[in-house]
């Protein structure tokens, strides 16, 4: 027994050997035959599975032969690499110089991280719409269930547009005040008016709040809307589209966690909370200690929204969701003012 | 809203923490933003046991103590000499503020990390003995804070509650208590139950008429009479409640107003009625109507504040002596020599309070409550909790009963809730049973419709849940409190349908990563600029922002290149050279309608300090020609007037490459030349076309030869090449090789002509041919020269 083993061996030693000397020893082939002979699965390790069977002395006998071999085999390895790297000298370079790279540019870090997102809704069979930046306040407020008496109207700090001519312009009194759009969500009224269900759209724009701007407030932004309409749509569903969403911007790992909330266009209303990422929630200063991160404003779309969208809420139901962009690559580049988007700033916006 | 953990045990009793009640809180629906402790004289100063006692290994004086503080034993350097283990002592935890400032850190005393400290009583500000530490009494539970043990102050958490728009019932105590009581499932005591006002025996009821204008407008007045008034300090335990809520104590009557307002959400105002009475009448009165054009009234803050239509105003019959729903009047202000009061609590039209406040800029805490809507009955509630509070704090007598002016209150009405409507829109299979107990925590009645067998509920919300209207409200309220994260998450079951492409949105997306690699870096700039930027483009018309947040973004954009030429200058004061661009929206007026037209453009500029106008230009126009032959755009001339290039294909203008001019250098700051372009992409897109068409591959040979001409200085490329290819065969295209001017200024062109025959390989006679007869016709033309290579 202890003989065969130790034939095999020295058998398998000697293939090593000859495949070692057989061309050009590249940093690829060494590693294929490491793998090969040397690895967990090797050759060799085969062969010490076959010792269970020897008696305490004969196994000892042969392992020392084998880790000799083992050792011998490496050393060889590492000799024939050396010698081809020495061979190659008919052209000397210093490979470690840096690589002269043609000059390119970049992309804003929002573009990119819509790009990412369109992706993931495309793959969930969402469509991408983009509409108008100035609005009416019809389209703005009224239609979306927020009345101009509205307490909720208050909501919302808004840019007024001066209308030029407005006494030739104004047939109808309702559409008598232009705002910059305050979200994106005049776009689901606009998109229903040329569809019918079942829907599922995805918005990416520019949207205004007037406010004074800090590290985390700017009066130009991004926002993200999305619309899910069709027969039977429920919370249920939203939980799901808005935890898988998240799931594949910011990984597997995620968790979500749905509060109630009011915004007026949707019933019931909710606010969409993540795992915060960067401390795994074991709380740190950008989920102010939660382990939460606000991510989302979301709910079912309340029954006026879909009746002004010439939707039976008898038959379809849907939710919409919305969320802030630029707050999500702050969180995604761990960039700590929101102001450097617009900053114009090459050497913030070549980092991405 | 600031919301008193002690005041709200008023209401009900609380098994569990106060971070527990945050977490239920935030999950139904009533954000808690923080929690803070108040109260306490001794924030982080808790009650420790000495477990054990060692002497300090360096220090003969200092031993290290070992301390249970309730949750743990942490190590603490002391000198004191009279302790030992089994004591009960002051712990001070790092982070503690001593009376004498002194904050305590987590230190290392002579190589012994000491976790805190324990405390003397002066340290404690209890006395002046400092040779001991404080020994507390054996029974002081461990781990308690030291000013329970103590008795001093009154321990309170606060909660910072981010309350929604629609819940006007919760901006109160009572209101909080209610939520708390639903999801704790338990019930709330009422304490206005055992409210009762004594009728007085001379009610001095005649002396007050109420005159209400618009009922609209105020469908409810309800007035108290206190006389006998003595103000003065409030108790402790009030100042401490509207402290601890945030609100400034002032005298009796103030603080009694403002905490019946927090404890029930009415607000109160209360008037001295001496000053109300008009020329020593016996009677006074009060009026409720609309303000007036021109009129105006010094508030309590001492503003003068101008009135306008719209807003509401209390009246002494004929002279404003409030703004309703926001402030008081200075003239009928409560002070020291008051003796007779007249308490207010009624309800007004919210959307009048919203324009009045929004119009003062005064959002006060009774606006912020009227604008939301008031319980019918509350102004009777709040006035009957004034009353009686006012009587045991003995800070006057109720002396009349409550005077009511109010239209007939609307009877609630039913909601009508399809139970499987309620759970499909939630995704839950709640059995009719299970919901109308759920509202019943709510204090919602429900009862199964008549009409229906069992599968539709009849749900009347309580008067003031105002916001609860339809089918989906209550959706919602089951949804709540049966917490959204125990719902189990579905995937959509629908039919696959692909969504349509969005061709714009990805042909941008394409420009961008086009210019990305050939050297262009994607700019953000504001949709919105000033002056400067809008005298680029000067009679355009700009639109114009009502309310600009500033003068320099008081226009809307009507071109991308004024904000890039901002962001060029900015980032050429560090950088050799720039490639910089935005794609984005323009706005500009329609003549014929109210919405502005919205462009796409693409914009963008190039500068390199070591690179002429000539030399850039050749390079800008490059790069586009690359992003338009990546777009198949195809047949773009090139034309140039003054200091601009325009791009077109047949009659659509594509966009234009500028050359930036020397008063925009001055106005932008910029020193060194600079070239910009501004593309209407939206056209662009149009005539995207990337379907490319195969040519067969040549089946012979070409030939390639070289020649250079010197020619006149106003022959441009374009018709030379022209010249060349008109009724030339054989020649498959031409390249510029080399350009150069002389110093009389005519120009050396060097071109590469690839020769190419469909049916024969070229003989080398034959493209001498084809050469001569090029030249000659170039000769004759125009008049080129040869140059001899
Ligand atoms: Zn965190």
């Amino acid at each position: 027994m202890t003989s065969d083993v130790i034939k095999k061996l020295n058998k398998i030693y000697a293939e090593a050997l000859e495949e070692v000397g057989k061309g050009k020893l590249y940093a690829q082939r060494r590693v294929e035959l490491e793998i090969k002979y040397l690895g967990r699965k090797g050759k060799l390790n085969d062969v010490f599975k076959e010792m269970a069977v020897l008696s305490d002395s004969a196994r000892k006998e042969v392992g020392v032969l084998a880790n000799k071999l083992k050792s011998d085999l490496k050393l060889q390895l590492g000799q024939a690499q050396l010698q081809n790297k020495k061979s190659a000298t008919t052209i000397t370079f210093d490979e470690t110089i840096p690589g002269a790279r043609p000059k390119i540019g970049s992309l804003h870090p929002i573009t990119q991280f819509l790009e990412r997102i369109m992706a993931v809704f495309s793959t969930l069979g969402f469509e991408i719409v983009e509409d108008r930046e100035v609005e009416t306040t019809v389209y703005n407020f009224d239609k979306l269930n927020i009345a101009f008496d509205h307490p909720a109207r208050d909501m919302w700090d808004t840019f007024y547009i001066k209308i030029k001519n407005k006494k030739e312009k104004i047939k109808n009194k309702e559409e008598s005040s232009l705002v910059l759009r305050t979200h994106t969500s005049p776009v689901q009224i606009r998109a229903m008016e040329k569809r019918r269900p079942p829907v599922r759209l995805v918005v990416p724009g520019r949207v205004y709040r007037h406010e004074a701007t800090d590290a985390s407030h700017e009066t130009n932004f991004y926002q993200l809307e999305g619309l899910v309409i069709d027969r039977n749509i429920s919370v249920a569903n939203m939980i799901y589209v808005l935890h898988t969403v998240l799931k594949q911007l910011f990984g597997d790992k995620v968790k979500i966690r749905i509060r109630p909330s009011f915004f007026p266009f949707v019933e019931p209303g909710h606010e969409v909370d993540m795992s915060c990422i960067i401390c795994e929630q074991k709380g740190c200063s950008v989920c102010s200690g939660t382990g939460w991160l606000e991510m989302l404003g979301a709910g079912m779309v309340h029954p006026v929204v879909l009746k002004n969208m010439k939707v039976d809420p008898d038959k379809y139901s849907g939710f919409a969701f919305g969320m802030g962009v630029d707050r999500l690559i702050m969180l995604y580049h761990g960039i700590n003012d929101i102001r450097l988007s617009y900053s114009g700033d090459l050497r913030f916006l070549k980092q991405f | 809203m600031k919301l008193s953990l002690n005041w709200l045990k008023d209401y009900i009793n609380l098994n569990i923490s106060p971070s527990e009640l945050a977490e239920k809180l935030t999950l139904s629906g009533t954000a808690v933003e923080s929690i803070e402790q108040c109260g306490n004289p001794y924030q982080q100063v808790i009650v420790g046991e000495i477990v054990e006692i060692k002497p300090h290994p360096k220090a003969d004086r200092l031993k290290l103590v070992e301390v249970n503080d309730g949750a743990r034993e942490r190590t603490i350097v002391c000198g004191a000499s009279n302790i030992m283990a089994g004591q009960k002592v002051p712990l001070a935890l790092p982070g503690a503020e001593l009376p004498s400032g002194v904050i305590i850190k987590t230190a290392e005393i002579r190589g012994q990390v000491s976790e805190g400290m324990l405390c003397s009583k002066k340290e404690l500000g209890l006395g002046e003995d400092h040779t001991g530490i404080y020994i507390l009494p054996n029974k002081a539970r461990v781990g308690c804070p030291l000013a329970e043990v103590l008795g001093v102050g009154e321990l309170d958490t606060v909660f910072d509650l981010d309350l929604t728009p629609n819940r006007g019932d919760c901006f109160s105590v009572r209101g909080i208590a209610r939520e708390v009581a639903a999801i704790t499932n338990t019930k709330i005591r009422k304490k206005l139950d055992k409210l009762q006002l004594k009728a007085k025996k001379n009610s001095l009821k005649g002396l007050l008429k109420i005159k209400v204008e618009d009922q609209k407008l105020c469908p409810k007045y309800c007035a108290l009479i206190i006389r006998n008034v003595k103000i003065s300090e409030s108790p402790d335990w009030l100042k401490r409640r509207l402290e601890a809520v945030g609100i400034r104590p002032i005298n009796n009557i103030v603080d009694i107003t403002n905490y019946v307002m927090m404890d029930l959400g009415q607000p109160l105002h209360a008037f001295d009625l001496s000053k109300i009475k008009k020329n020593k009448q016996v009677s006074a009165t009060i009026g409720v109507r609309p303000a007036i054009t021109g009129e105006s009234i010094i508030t309590l803050d001492g503003q003068n504040r101008k009135l306008e239509p719209g807003m509401v105003v209390i009246t002494d019959g004929v002279e404003p002596i409030a703004v309703a729903g926001v402030m008081g009047g200075a003239s009928t202000e409560v002070g020291p020599d008051t003796k007779t009061i007249v308490l207010e609590a009624a309800i007004f039209e919210p959307s009048a309070i919203r324009l009045s406040y929004r119009n003062l800029g005064l959002r006060t805490e009774a606006a912020i409550r009227f604008e939301k809507g008031i319980d019918w009955s509350l102004p009777e509630q709040a006035l009957a909790m004034a009353g009686q509070l006012l009587s045991e704090l003995k800070a006057g007598t109720v002396s009349s009963p409550i005077i009511v002016q109010a239209t007939p209150e609307k009877a609630p009405s039913a909601i009508k809730v399809r139970v499987d409507y309620l759970n499909r829109l939630l995704g839950t299979d709640f059995s009719r049973e299970q919901i109308s107990r759920s509202l019943a925590r709510l204090d919602i009645k429900s009862s199964p419709a008549k009409s229906d067998k069992g599968s539709v509920l009849d749900v009347v919300p309580p008067s003031w849940r105002k916001d609860l209207t339809i089918a989906a409200d209550i959706a919602e309220e089951i949804g709540r409190l049966h917490d959204y994260n125990k719902i189990i998450p579905l995937p959509i079951c629908a039919e696959v349908c692909q969504p349509a492409a969005n061709q714009p949105y990805q042909q941008k997306y394409e420009a961008k990563q086009i210019l990305k690699f050939i050297g262009y870096s994607e700019i953000y700039t504001y949709s919105f600029y000033g002056e400067d930027e809008a005298s680029f483009l000067p009679d355009v018309g700009h639109l114009e922002v009502l309310n600009p947040i500033s003068p320099a973004q008081k226009y809307l954009r009507y071109s991308l290149l004024p904000l890039i030429l901002r962001k060029a200058s900015k980032n050429l004061r560090q950088l050799e050279s720039i490639k910089i661009f935005e794609l984005g929206t323009i706005f500009k007026d329609a003549r014929d309608a109210i919405l502005p037209r919205e462009e796409t453009y693409l914009a963008g500029a190039v500068a390199d300090k070591t690179k002429d106008i000539k030399t850039l230009f050749r390079r800008l126009k490059g790069d586009l020609e690359i992003l338009f032959d990546e777009f198949g755009v195809k047949q773009i001339s090139y034309e140039k007037t003054d200091n601009y290039v325009d791009l077109m294909i047949g009659n659509n203008w594509l966009g234009q490459i500028k050359i930036l001019g020397e008063r925009e250098k001055v106005i932008f700051k910029i020193k060194q030349d600079m070239l910009l372009f501004n593309l209407n992409f939206g056209i662009i897109s149009s005539l995207i076309d990337e379907q490319k068409k195969y040519t067969v591959l040549p089946a012979y040979p070409s030939v390639t030869r070289d020649l250079s001409f010197l020619v006149p200085e106003d022959l441009k490329y374009k018709d030379l090449i022209k010249s060349i290819l008109t009724g030339a065969t054989s020649i498959s295209h031409v390249d510029l090789v080399d350009e150069y001017y002389l110093p009389d200024r005519s120009r050396s062109l060097t071109l590469r002509f690839i020769y190419q025959s469909q049916s024969q390989t070229l003989q080398g006679e034959e493209v001498d041919k084809i050469e001569k007869s090029i030249i000659a016709n170039l000769v004759n033309k125009w008049g080129v020269k040869m140059r001899n290579a």
